[in-house]
């Protein structure tokens, strides 16, 4: 293997090349470090590379491997941490210029879950500022610059966890954590071209992560492969006494899960009629694959409820809330993009009714959801109706009249439900294409075989951008 | 990602008309949302105007606007007395 097939390869084949003693945990970082020098700017993707503290614990696991306690599958494995995760001692700067010199003396929960894997943390990486909660309106929207695209620098990661989905995409990082309010990890997933999971509300704990919105924010793994996210899930989830939302279950994934019945799977109406054509194509392609091992029922209609609306009027109020005090201040200012700068003002005129009326329907949105996803193993759509955006065009100029019917993320995170997406093709600009499936709560096992079943029989996520080209 | 203000008026137009009936019609309801987005501007410029240039209040007016459009929006879904909100408060017996 090359120095760039070990830098692309899965957390699974990497801990099965450390456990042979192929491959030394501080070999293994000094090549995601050496990466993460050289690309990691060039994809606005990184706010800090952790060199010093990497090497130590790569040393330490090291150590522990020779002399025969391994830990398990994250056993020497370097990661990125989205840059709204405490870290002790290193900069944690929520992407966003008036927080870029805090440091916090505590390691977020995750990552100490992590840290007990055996896992070794070597770059905190790029993020939308403050996740995008002020409203942000076009790519360049973090302290650091926009995020690039591994696969055309000319386009957008996209947000907010950018650097996650950059840098997995990229080689830099064997895998990384992301946050989700609302869209977060699936879209810099889908736009990167790699696997990205969104765990249930609660399933992970956010004690130690930056708060947009209490009822919404969720952290999850960002990978090359399902399987993958699957070993990270299993390292970073269950209850945490520091976090009163987590829920007292664990997730336990060791062994390579694939479908052990026929699953039945909902194809969502009205999500490729207006997507770009080589989305609608490529998830057409995808639907014969997905065939082979479930039973697809087609043009299912999704629970019709103001999913945005309500969505948009939670993250409003609680992010308003949460960020009083910078918005009050006019520090809110220092943000970088233009809408950021002055979106906290109108959040704060969100009234109390709105917020209490946003959370009532949301319950009877999510019974209804509920309802709906018990009717299968899961339901399957485009992750997002385009490609990734330009950089230097606002969002809504970038591909006028293109939209994806029902809104699946909104809605998703509305009810707290699981998701997984998948590169599954590629569109205009050589950019990749996603697909998601969604499941009811705590179904993430049954996703995750579900994605392991398309990825056997598909090489979309073996594909490499052209960076190094 | 959460949807851009802005754009949030377009998307908001597409949405199927549960509810709509409860909002009244589009010309005097149109007066007085302009009056209130007229107001809370003031209330806006009042408090924080030193501080924002003549472009920001623009695209403050735009996201007024667009939360004044979901607010009536929302708020036009009937919800009866006794449904809670999604969350509840729980005393704890840590004795």
């Amino acid at each position: 293997m090359t120095e760039k097939d070990i830098a692309f390869a899965s957390i699974r084949q990497l801990s099965a090349l450390i456990k042979a003693k192929k491959i030394s945990p501080v070999e293994l970082t000094k090549i995601y470090i050496e990466r993460l020098k050289k690309y990691g700017e060039k994809l606005g993707a990184v706010v800090t590379i952790t060199e010093k503290l990497a090497l130590k614990q790569a040393k330490q696991a090291e150590k522990e491997i020779m002399s025969g306690k391994y830990r398990g599958l994250l056993h020497g494995i370097p990661f990125g941490a989205k840059d709204l995760l405490a870290t002790r001692g290193i900069p944690t700067t929520w992407g966003a210029e008036p927080y870029k010199n805090q440091v916090f003396d505590y390691d977020a929960t995750v990552i100490k879950k992590l840290y007990n894997a055996g896992a070794i943390l070597v770059a905190k990486l790029a993020m939308v500022e403050l996740a995008g909660g002020m409203g942000y309106d076009d790519a360049d929207a973090s302290f650091t610059g926009p995020g690039r695209n591994p696969w055309n620098l000319n386009f957008w990661s996209g947000g907010s966890s950018s650097g996650s989905g950059a840098a997995v995409s990229a080689g830099l990082v064997a895998f990384a954590i992301g946050s989700e309010t609302s869209g977060s990890i699936l879209t810099p997933s889908a736009f990167c071209g790699i696997t990205g999971l969104r765990p249930t509300y609660g399933l992970v704990s956010r004690h130690g992560a930056m708060a947009l919105s209490w009822t919404l924010d969720k952290l999850g793994p960002m990978c090359r492969t399902a399987d993958d996210c699957g070993i990270v899930l299993s390292a970073i989830a269950g209850y945490d006494p520091n976090d009163e939302t987590t829920l007292k279950i664990d997730f336990k994934y060791s062994t390579k899960l694939l479908p052990k019945r026929k699953l039945k799977i909902a194809v969502i109406k009205g999500t490729t009629d207006k997507a770009q054509p080589e989305v609608k194509k490529n998830f057409e392609e995808s639907l014969k694959v997905i065939s082979e091992f479930a039973t697809l029922e087609y043009d299912v209609e999704f629970p019709d409820h103001p999913w945005g609306i309500v969505v948009g009027t939670i993250v409003d109020a609680e992010g308003g809330s949460a960020f009083y005090d910078l918005i009050i201040s006019g520090k809110i200012s220092e943000l970088r993009n233009k809408r950021d700068k002055v979106g906290g003002y109108s959040m704060l005129q969100v009234s109390a009714v709105e917020y209490l009326n946003a959370m009532r329907l949301r319950k009877k949105m999510r019974k209804a959801l509920e309802e709906f996803l018990s009717k299968y193993d899961a339901i399957v759509a485009p992750t997002r109706a385009s490609v990734a955006y330009p950089i230097g065009v606002d969002f809504d100029k970038a591909y006028p009249g293109i939209s994806g019917g029902p809104a699946l993320i909104p809605a998703g995170n509305v009810a707290g439900v699981p998701a997984i997406c998948l590169p599954n093709g590629f569109g205009q600009n050589n950019l990749p294409t996603s697909i998601q499936f969604m499941g009811k709560a705590l179904s993430e096992k049954t996703l995750i075989q579900i994605a392991n079943a398309y990825q056997d029989r598909t090489h979309w996520h073996l594909k490499r951008p052209p960076i190094d080209d | 990602m959460k949807i851009k203000r802005r754009k949030f008026l377009k998307i908001a137009a597409s949405f199927p008309v549960i509810g709509s009936t409860m909002i009244p019609k589009i010309s005097s309801q149109q007066e007085k949302s302009n009056d209130e987005i007229q107001k809370l501007i003031e209330i806006i410029k009042l408090k924080y105007g030193e501080r924002l240039s003549e472009d920001q209040m623009k695209l403050i007016s735009e996201d007024i606007e667009a939360n004044i459009r979901r607010r009536e929006r929302l708020l036009s879904y009937k919800l009866l007395n006794w449904e809670e909100p999604d969350f509840k408060f729980q005393v704890k017996n840590r004795g």
